[in-house]
């Protein structure tokens, strides 16, 4: 094999240059990334919640017990609030009365008194369906009922689902 | 050629026939793969009927958010949406409007202290800096069991315009 010199230091440049690229400069290649590049136009809607904004008043829970018909007394929701509280002393107490429908309107959480000077952190985590990128509810339904609009909207075709609930599997939140 | 092996083999097909047949019968024109222009359009992601769509935008929900009232209660409605209460739905206490002048032709509103406790009870690590028009503004908190236990907020406040009557 002949290599002369320079050929050797170019080719040697391009190599370090090559291998100096980040990985995420090949992200492009990804089949939904050059796929949105191609043919991606429109909008597309997402569902966030600023949970530092959270003051656990439960409203989202009874909003939608009372919007879908849910048994309104019974423990059942796939849409709910945390609240966790961490104390100095190690303990982390985790409670959701009612999955948070009628708030937080007392100090207790798992039906202790917490002082304010114990408390090293405390937070209310609401969880709602996500309405997922790469939703796992829409790709394991055997017959399409669970689907997407293309706005992004994670919906349930109610004619079309035969109720085999391998949705309610598959959701990594427990939202559905 | 005579087989014992083509009797079967013809039953076989006829069911398949059948099954297809039955099959462009019962699965609705708009059935099949769609989101083309997206980056979901294959068999996993787009696979559905698209008329289901139209199901769930003509589909009437309950809560039907400020706009639905402002017009027939615009004095209300311009009390809180320049009050500190601008962000709370009139939904929140007033109930779900679904059909609301016909059905239910009124409205019951909760009047209860645990409707107001449920942001305005004293917690430690309730968020209480908020910004609204682009103003910081503090969450007013109260400890339940003391402040005038009891009564009704309302009684003394006024929820259209966050305030004392």
């Amino acid at each position: 094999m002949n290599c002369s010199r320079r050929e050797f230091l170019e080719s040697g440049l391009k190599t370090i240059l090559l291998a100096g690229l980040p990985l995420s400069a090949f992200e492009i290649l990804k089949p939904e990334a050059l796929a949105s590049i191609m043919k991606g136009k429109g909008r597309r809607w997402a569902f966030l919640v600023d949970v530092t904004k959270c003051v656990g008043c439960g409203m989202c829970v009874k909003a939608c017990k009372l919007e879908n018909e849910v048994p309104y007394d019974t423990k059942v929701s796939r849409t709910w609030i945390e609240r966790y509280v961490a104390l100095y002393d190690g303990r982390v107490l985790i409670d959701s009365p009612m999955a948070g429908r009628d708030g937080f309107p007392r100090n207790d959480p798992q039906g202790q008194k917490v002082a304010k000077e114990d408390i090293a952190k405390a937070y209310f985590v609401p969880k709602l369906c996500n309405l997922c990128q790469k939703s796992p509810c829409v790709q394991v339904c055997p017959v399409g009922a669970s689907h997407y609009t293309p706005e992004g909207i994670v919906l349930i075709d109610r004619s079309w689902c035969i109720g085999c609930g391998y949705c309610v599997m598959a959701c990594p939140y427990g939202t559905r | 050629m005579k087989s014992h092996a083509l009797r079967p083999l013809f039953v076989v097909i006829v069911v398949l026939v059948i099954i297809l047949i039955f099959r462009t019968l019962i699965v609705p024109k708009d059935f099949g793969i769609h989101l083309r222009d997206t980056p979901f359009g294959s068999y996993i992601w787009g696979y559905y009927r698209k008329g289901d769509e139209d199901y769930w935008k003509a589909f009437k929900v309950k809560h039907q958010t400020m706009n639905y009232c402002k017009d027939c209660h615009s004095e209300q409605y311009k009390k809180i949406i320049n009050s500190k209460h601008a962000k709370v739905q009139c939904e929140n206490c007033h109930g779900p409007a679904v059909d609301h002048p016909e059905k239910p032709e009124k409205l019951n509103i909760d009047r209860n202290r645990e409707l107001c406790l449920r942001c305005h009870a004293y917690l430690p690590y309730r968020t209480a800096k908020y910004e609204l028009r682009g103003v910081p503004i503090t969450l007013k908190m109260q400890d339940p069991d003391a402040h005038n236990t009891g009564i009704e907020c309302v009684a003394c406040h006024s929820p259209h315009e966050a305030s004392l009557k």
